[in-house]
């Protein structure tokens, strides 16, 4: 018995609790049937971190972003109120089979880039995690968010400065799981 | 009805008493039990696919996790973690290679869903963290690759990270 003899559906779940690193640098160069496998997968969990920009152009250029189901992106830039260029530049509308989406550390013209931009027809979860910057359009933003997409699980953490008066929720959303913390 | 058993064969002849609510873990048995009316103690559910080692095993796994809530619908839009593997999992999947790849083929085939995601996380943590060589002396997988092949894949990779 061997990982080879596998139906490809079932290499494909194992492959489910891999992340899209492992996947390409890793199972792909094994053989010439984990090759192909690792081609046709089309599930694939994507971790950017502007400080690993190179790796991320490895993944990208070989995993096609509508194969991208999950995509959490680090936001590494020093300077808060500067907008990262490798924030604004993301391709994020290419990524239309979304379902996860987690931001960290973005300030909002780079969240208002991304949340607009996003195709939200699959998104069922957001998580937007914040450190040190100020927020005025942050909850605005991640609600019309939610009020068009199917978002059923929203976690928000360390808002610490964001604005939160005048913030009235979506009348018709279909939240099942809300996590708000140090907001 | 609590305690009500039936019997399912393996593939090499045996046949083991299991209360229908544990077999019912498995879809595929459940399905059989639902669409032929299979409710009688008498009934033997065949399981050609599944050996008597396996199935014990399976059956093993069915019956400490009887009381699990079912697994949600949505899953695929769950994250896909491995660290929450519980401890008596973890124990119970200290087998040979072979077996768990058996474990994987049963739950696969009698559908248990927990089986199969607990089975397909151990194999993916075996996965993890190891170069393209250590998954190959792992799995005892064959570079077949030419070496002009493994030139392309290199410069793939390498390509990439110049832009």
């Amino acid at each position: 018995m061997s990982l080879l003899n596998f139906p490809v559906e079932l290499l494909h779940h194992i492959l489910d609790y891999c992340d899209a690193h492992t996947i390409i640098f890793s199972v792909r160069c094994a053989c010439k049937q984990l090759y192909a496998i690792s081609n046709s997968y089309g599930s694939h969990q994507l971790k950017y971190d502007s400080k690993l920009k190179s790796s991320f152009n490895t993944i990208y250029n070989i995993v096609r972003p509508e194969n991208v189901v999950s995509l959490i992106i680090i936001n590494d830039h020093k300077k808060s109120n500067e907008v990262n260029p490798l924030i604004s530049n993301f391709p994020v509308c290419k990524f239309t089979r979304l379902r996860t989406l987690t931001l960290h550390n973005f300030n909002d013209t780079e969240l208002q880039h991304f949340l607009q931009s996003i195709k939200t027809d699959f998104l069922v979860s957001l998580s937007v995690i914040s450190s040190e910057r100020d927020h005025t359009q942050a909850w605005l933003l991640i609600l019309s968010t939610v009020a068009r997409s199917k978002i059923r699980t929203l976690m928000i953490l360390n808002y610490l400065r964001a604005t939160m008066e005048n913030i009235s929720w979506p009348i018709e959303y279909k939240l099942e799981h809300l996590s708000i913390d140090n907001c | 009805m609590a305690g009500h058993k039936i019997k399912l064969q393996s593939s090499d002849g045996d046949t083991f008493d299991v209360e229908v609510e544990i077999a019912k873990q498995s879809a595929t048995i459940k399905t059989m039990l639902e669409d032929l009316g299979m409710d009688e103690e008498e009934d033997v559910i065949p399981l050609p696919n599944v050996n008597s080692a396996i199935l014990k095993k399976v059956i093993q796994w069915a019956t400490h996790h009887k009381d699990d809530p079912p697994p949600p619908e949505d899953d695929e839009n769950r994250e896909k973690n491995t660290n929450d593997i519980s401890s008596w999992d973890q124990d119970f999947l200290k087998v040979d290679q072979g077996t768990l790849f058996e474990l994987i083929l049963a739950a696969n085939y009698l559908d248990i869903k927990g089986l199969l995601d607990v089975t397909c996380k151990t194999v993916a943590n075996m996965i993890k963290g190891k170069t393209p060589e250590e998954i190959r002396r792992t799995f005892n997988i064959k570079n077949d690759f030419t070496p002009q092949e493994e030139e392309q894949i290199k410069k793939e990779n390498e390509w990439c990270e110049e832009k």
